[in-house]
Protein backbone atom coordinates (compact mmCIF):
# COMPACT_ATOMS: atom_id res chain seq x y z
CA UNK A 1 0.00 0.00 0.00
CA UNK A 2 2.87 2.40 0.86
CA UNK A 3 4.59 2.42 -2.34
CA UNK A 4 5.68 5.86 -2.31
CA UNK A 5 7.30 5.36 -6.43
CA UNK A 6 4.09 5.21 -7.14
CA UNK A 7 3.23 8.38 -9.73
CA UNK A 8 -0.08 8.55 -7.88
CA UNK A 9 0.90 9.69 -4.51
CA UNK A 10 1.26 13.66 -4.45
CA UNK A 11 2.25 13.86 -0.66
CA UNK A 12 3.35 11.72 2.06
CA UNK A 13 5.39 11.44 5.21
CA UNK A 14 6.34 9.48 7.93
CA UNK A 15 7.20 11.20 11.68
CA UNK A 16 5.40 12.60 14.03
CA UNK A 17 1.79 13.92 13.49
CA UNK A 18 2.30 17.34 15.49
CA UNK A 19 -0.59 20.27 14.95
CA UNK A 20 2.43 22.05 13.26
CA UNK A 21 3.34 19.92 10.52
CA UNK A 22 -0.54 19.00 10.07
CA UNK A 23 -1.52 22.41 9.80
CA UNK A 24 1.30 22.75 6.70
CA UNK A 25 0.17 20.02 4.89
CA UNK A 26 -3.56 20.87 5.71
CA UNK A 27 -2.49 24.49 4.24
CA UNK A 28 -0.91 22.60 0.62
CA UNK A 29 -4.13 20.08 0.42
CA UNK A 30 -5.96 23.27 0.32
CA UNK A 31 -4.04 24.90 -3.00
CA UNK A 32 -4.63 21.44 -5.24
CA UNK A 33 -6.80 22.45 -7.84
CA UNK A 34 -10.28 20.49 -7.74
CA UNK A 35 -13.15 21.72 -9.71
CA UNK A 36 -15.91 21.20 -7.21
CA UNK A 37 -15.14 22.93 -4.24
CA UNK A 38 -17.04 20.75 -2.09
CA UNK A 39 -15.06 17.66 -2.33
CA UNK A 40 -11.90 20.07 -2.21
CA UNK A 41 -13.06 20.77 1.02
CA UNK A 42 -13.87 17.28 2.46
CA UNK A 43 -10.30 16.46 1.41
CA UNK A 44 -9.24 19.27 3.84
CA UNK A 45 -11.40 17.92 6.64
CA UNK A 46 -11.01 14.08 5.78
CA UNK A 47 -7.32 14.51 5.88
CA UNK A 48 -7.06 16.50 9.18
CA UNK A 49 -9.87 13.88 11.22
CA UNK A 50 -7.47 10.84 9.75
CA UNK A 51 -4.12 12.89 11.08
CA UNK A 52 -5.75 13.92 14.48
CA UNK A 53 -6.37 10.25 14.16
CA UNK A 54 -2.74 9.09 14.05
CA UNK A 55 -1.75 12.21 16.96
CA UNK A 56 -4.24 11.30 19.11
CA UNK A 57 -4.10 7.02 19.64
CA UNK A 58 -0.77 5.64 17.44
CA UNK A 59 0.84 3.57 20.49
CA UNK A 60 4.12 5.21 19.36
CA UNK A 61 4.64 8.35 20.47
CA UNK A 62 7.24 11.04 20.78
CA UNK A 63 7.83 14.45 22.53
CA UNK A 64 8.73 17.72 20.88
CA UNK A 65 9.35 20.59 22.28
CA UNK A 66 6.26 22.15 23.40
CA UNK A 67 4.08 19.20 22.55
CA UNK A 68 3.98 16.27 24.79
CA UNK A 69 2.85 12.54 23.49
CA UNK A 70 2.75 12.54 19.82
CA UNK A 71 1.75 10.00 17.73
CA UNK A 72 3.79 8.89 15.11
CA UNK A 73 2.72 7.42 11.42
CA UNK A 74 2.31 7.80 8.01
CA UNK A 75 0.19 8.97 5.51
CA UNK A 76 -0.15 9.06 1.62
CA UNK A 77 -2.32 11.09 -0.47
CA UNK A 78 -2.71 9.96 -3.99
CA UNK A 79 -4.59 11.23 -7.15
CA UNK A 80 -6.84 8.92 -9.04
CA UNK A 81 -7.89 9.29 -11.56
CA UNK A 82 -11.65 10.39 -10.62
CA UNK A 83 -11.17 10.47 -6.91
CA UNK A 84 -8.25 10.72 -4.01
CA UNK A 85 -7.42 7.88 -1.34
CA UNK A 86 -5.88 8.97 1.70
CA UNK A 87 -3.91 6.20 3.85
CA UNK A 88 -2.76 6.75 7.23
CA UNK A 89 -0.76 3.81 9.07
CA UNK A 90 0.08 3.62 13.06
CA UNK A 91 0.81 1.29 15.43
CA UNK A 92 -1.82 0.20 18.02
CA UNK A 93 -1.58 -1.93 20.87
CA UNK A 94 -2.59 -5.28 19.88
CA UNK A 95 -5.55 -5.40 22.50
CA UNK A 96 -6.85 -2.71 21.22
CA UNK A 97 -7.28 -4.09 17.66
CA UNK A 98 -10.55 -6.49 17.38
CA UNK A 99 -12.49 -3.52 19.06
CA UNK A 100 -10.94 -1.39 16.53
CA UNK A 101 -11.76 -3.46 13.40
CA UNK A 102 -15.52 -4.52 14.77
CA UNK A 103 -15.95 -0.28 15.19
CA UNK A 104 -14.84 0.07 11.62
CA UNK A 105 -17.05 -2.52 10.17
CA UNK A 106 -20.47 -1.29 12.50
CA UNK A 107 -19.41 2.11 10.70
CA UNK A 108 -19.54 0.49 7.54
CA UNK A 109 -22.98 -0.58 7.88
CA UNK A 110 -24.48 2.16 8.94
CA UNK A 111 -26.18 4.54 6.89
CA UNK A 112 -26.57 8.54 6.90
CA UNK A 113 -28.95 9.04 9.68
CA UNK A 114 -27.66 6.46 11.85
CA UNK A 115 -24.10 8.13 11.72
CA UNK A 116 -24.98 11.10 12.41
CA UNK A 117 -27.54 9.85 15.41
CA UNK A 118 -24.11 7.54 16.74
CA UNK A 119 -21.94 10.63 16.13
CA UNK A 120 -24.53 13.06 18.29
CA UNK A 121 -24.99 10.40 20.61
CA UNK A 122 -21.39 10.97 21.37
CA UNK A 123 -20.64 14.35 21.77
CA UNK A 124 -23.76 14.80 24.01
CA UNK A 125 -22.07 11.74 25.91
CA UNK A 126 -19.16 13.34 25.86
CA UNK A 127 -16.32 12.78 28.99
CA UNK A 128 -15.83 16.23 30.17
CA UNK A 129 -12.06 17.91 29.18
CA UNK A 130 -11.27 14.80 27.26
CA UNK A 131 -9.54 16.07 24.33
CA UNK A 132 -10.88 13.64 21.51
CA UNK A 133 -14.45 13.62 20.85
CA UNK A 134 -13.90 9.82 19.67
CA UNK A 135 -16.25 10.06 16.71
CA UNK A 136 -13.50 11.04 13.91
CA UNK A 137 -14.26 7.62 11.92
CA UNK A 138 -17.57 8.32 11.76
CA UNK A 139 -17.00 12.14 10.64
CA UNK A 140 -14.73 10.21 7.43
CA UNK A 141 -17.45 8.17 6.57
CA UNK A 142 -20.04 11.10 7.05
CA UNK A 143 -17.73 13.51 4.55
CA UNK A 144 -16.45 10.65 2.16
CA UNK A 145 -20.01 8.80 1.88
CA UNK A 146 -17.52 5.79 0.60
CA UNK A 147 -16.58 2.71 2.54
CA UNK A 148 -13.89 2.97 4.96
CA UNK A 149 -10.84 0.18 4.22
CA UNK A 150 -8.87 -0.59 7.14
CA UNK A 151 -6.50 -3.65 7.86
CA UNK A 152 -4.34 -4.65 10.83
CA UNK A 153 -1.06 -5.84 9.82
CA UNK A 154 0.11 -8.62 12.55
CA UNK A 155 3.68 -8.80 12.08
CA UNK A 156 4.22 -5.23 13.05
CA UNK A 157 0.77 -4.01 15.08
CA UNK A 158 0.44 -1.39 12.42
CA UNK A 159 -3.38 -0.16 11.65
CA UNK A 160 -4.00 1.23 8.59
CA UNK A 161 -7.03 2.82 7.18
CA UNK A 162 -8.53 4.21 4.24
CA UNK A 163 -10.19 6.68 2.86
CA UNK A 164 -11.63 7.56 -0.96
CA UNK A 165 -12.78 11.18 -1.72
CA UNK A 166 -14.36 11.59 -4.59
CA UNK A 167 -13.42 14.22 -7.37
CA UNK A 168 -17.24 15.31 -7.51
CA UNK A 169 -20.40 15.48 -5.42
CA UNK A 170 -23.24 15.49 -6.41
CA UNK A 171 -25.55 14.11 -3.81
CA UNK A 172 -26.17 16.29 -0.80
CA UNK A 173 -25.35 14.83 2.67
CA UNK A 174 -28.99 16.38 3.87
CA UNK B 1 -15.51 41.21 33.31
CA UNK B 2 -13.03 41.76 30.89
CA UNK B 3 -13.37 41.19 26.80
CA UNK B 4 -11.09 38.21 25.52
CA UNK B 5 -9.86 38.86 21.80
CA UNK B 6 -7.58 36.93 20.31
CA UNK B 7 -7.04 37.36 16.64
CA UNK B 8 -6.02 34.34 14.13
CA UNK B 9 -2.56 34.01 12.86
CA UNK B 10 -0.88 32.35 10.17
CA UNK B 11 1.71 30.74 12.45
CA UNK B 12 -1.12 29.01 14.13
CA UNK B 13 -3.88 28.57 11.81
CA UNK B 14 -5.69 26.26 13.99
CA UNK B 15 -6.60 28.56 17.19
CA UNK B 16 -9.97 30.56 15.79
CA UNK B 17 -10.28 34.08 16.17
CA UNK B 18 -11.87 35.26 19.58
CA UNK B 19 -13.79 38.31 20.14
CA UNK B 20 -15.98 38.36 23.20
CA UNK B 21 -17.32 41.82 24.29
CA UNK B 22 -18.68 42.04 27.48
CA UNK B 23 -20.24 45.41 27.06
CA UNK B 24 -21.91 44.96 23.94
CA UNK B 25 -23.15 41.47 24.83
CA UNK B 26 -21.36 39.77 21.45
CA UNK B 27 -19.07 36.97 21.34
CA UNK B 28 -17.82 36.05 17.62
CA UNK B 29 -15.82 32.54 16.72
CA UNK B 30 -14.01 32.97 13.49
CA UNK B 31 -11.29 31.27 11.06
CA UNK B 32 -10.51 27.45 11.77
CA UNK B 33 -10.41 25.76 15.05
CA UNK B 34 -8.79 22.31 15.01
CA UNK B 35 -5.87 22.29 17.84
CA UNK B 36 -4.77 19.42 19.91
CA UNK B 37 -6.02 20.40 23.04
CA UNK B 38 -9.50 21.51 22.37
CA UNK B 39 -10.14 22.41 26.37
CA UNK B 40 -6.86 24.23 27.06
CA UNK B 41 -7.73 26.71 24.75
CA UNK B 42 -11.61 26.37 25.35
CA UNK B 43 -11.92 26.48 29.13
CA UNK B 44 -11.99 30.38 29.52
CA UNK B 45 -14.25 30.76 26.80
CA UNK B 46 -16.32 28.33 28.86
CA UNK B 47 -15.83 29.75 31.83
CA UNK B 48 -16.18 33.81 30.66
CA UNK B 49 -19.55 32.91 29.05
CA UNK B 50 -20.87 31.04 32.36
CA UNK B 51 -19.43 34.55 34.02
CA UNK B 52 -20.94 36.42 31.86
CA UNK B 53 -24.78 35.59 32.53
CA UNK B 54 -24.39 35.96 36.08
CA UNK B 55 -23.51 39.90 35.02
CA UNK B 56 -25.82 40.14 32.05
CA UNK B 57 -28.91 39.16 30.30
CA UNK B 58 -28.67 39.53 26.59
CA UNK B 59 -26.40 37.78 24.46
CA UNK B 60 -25.46 37.05 20.38
CA UNK B 61 -23.12 34.52 19.89
CA UNK B 62 -21.89 34.28 16.49
CA UNK B 63 -20.09 31.31 15.07
CA UNK B 64 -17.63 32.36 11.50
CA UNK B 65 -15.83 29.33 11.75
CA UNK B 66 -14.77 28.13 8.07
CA UNK B 67 -13.40 24.64 9.34
CA UNK B 68 -13.77 22.64 13.27
CA UNK B 69 -12.42 19.24 13.79
CA UNK B 70 -14.34 17.05 16.09
CA UNK B 71 -12.66 17.68 18.87
CA UNK B 72 -14.22 21.14 18.17
CA UNK B 73 -17.62 20.16 17.72
CA UNK B 74 -17.52 18.52 21.39
CA UNK B 75 -16.84 21.88 22.42
CA UNK B 76 -19.15 23.58 20.58
CA UNK B 77 -22.11 20.93 21.78
CA UNK B 78 -20.83 22.73 25.25
CA UNK B 79 -21.19 26.01 24.09
CA UNK B 80 -24.71 25.41 23.17
CA UNK B 81 -25.47 23.98 26.15
CA UNK B 82 -24.08 27.00 28.21
CA UNK B 83 -27.03 29.33 26.11
CA UNK B 84 -29.54 26.74 25.79
CA UNK B 85 -29.25 27.24 30.09
CA UNK B 86 -29.31 30.27 30.14
CA UNK B 87 -32.59 31.07 27.92
CA UNK B 88 -33.99 28.76 30.09
CA UNK B 89 -33.32 30.82 33.21
CA UNK B 90 -34.96 33.80 31.14
CA UNK B 91 -32.00 35.40 29.22
CA UNK B 92 -32.00 36.38 26.16
CA UNK B 93 -29.56 34.32 23.58
CA UNK B 94 -29.50 34.90 19.99
CA UNK B 95 -26.77 32.18 17.89
CA UNK B 96 -25.99 33.18 14.15
CA UNK B 97 -24.25 30.79 11.83
CA UNK B 98 -22.34 32.04 9.29
CA UNK B 99 -20.90 29.92 6.66
CA UNK B 100 -20.06 29.58 3.13
CA UNK B 101 -23.17 27.71 1.24
CA UNK B 102 -20.30 25.28 -0.69
CA UNK B 103 -20.10 23.24 2.41
CA UNK B 104 -23.23 21.16 2.78
CA UNK B 105 -21.32 18.83 5.57
CA UNK B 106 -21.00 21.84 7.66
CA UNK B 107 -24.64 22.86 7.34
CA UNK B 108 -25.62 19.30 8.52
CA UNK B 109 -23.47 19.71 11.42
CA UNK B 110 -25.26 22.97 11.98
CA UNK B 111 -28.59 21.39 12.15
CA UNK B 112 -27.55 18.42 14.30
CA UNK B 113 -26.27 21.14 16.72
CA UNK B 114 -29.52 22.98 16.84
CA UNK B 115 -31.85 19.69 17.11
CA UNK B 116 -29.70 18.01 19.63
CA UNK B 117 -28.98 21.29 21.90
CA UNK B 118 -32.66 22.39 21.03
CA UNK B 119 -31.61 25.92 20.57
CA UNK B 120 -32.13 27.72 17.60
CA UNK B 121 -29.87 28.91 14.77
CA UNK B 122 -29.99 31.42 12.46
CA UNK B 123 -27.82 30.49 9.28
CA UNK B 124 -26.39 32.73 6.97
CA UNK B 125 -24.53 31.68 3.83
CA UNK B 126 -22.55 33.30 1.54
CA UNK B 127 -20.65 32.48 -1.50
CA UNK B 128 -17.57 34.57 -0.30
Amino acid sequence: MFQLNNKRVILAYKGPFSIQALSIFGNYIKTIPIEDPGAKTKLFKIFLELAQNVSYYSSEKCDLDDNPSIGIGTFILKDEDDHFVIITRNKIQHADTHKLMQYCNQINNLNNTELRDLKNHKLKNRKEYENSAHVGIIQLALLSMNRITFSFDQDDEHFEISVKINKRYDKEPI
Amino acid sequence: MNNIVLQPSREVPYFPGVNFDFEGGKCDLYEESYMEEPYKFYKPILEWLKEFFIHKDCLEFNFRLTYFNTSTSKVIVEILEILKKSQLAGKSVTVNWYMQNDDPDMLMEIHDFESDSDIKINITTSTE
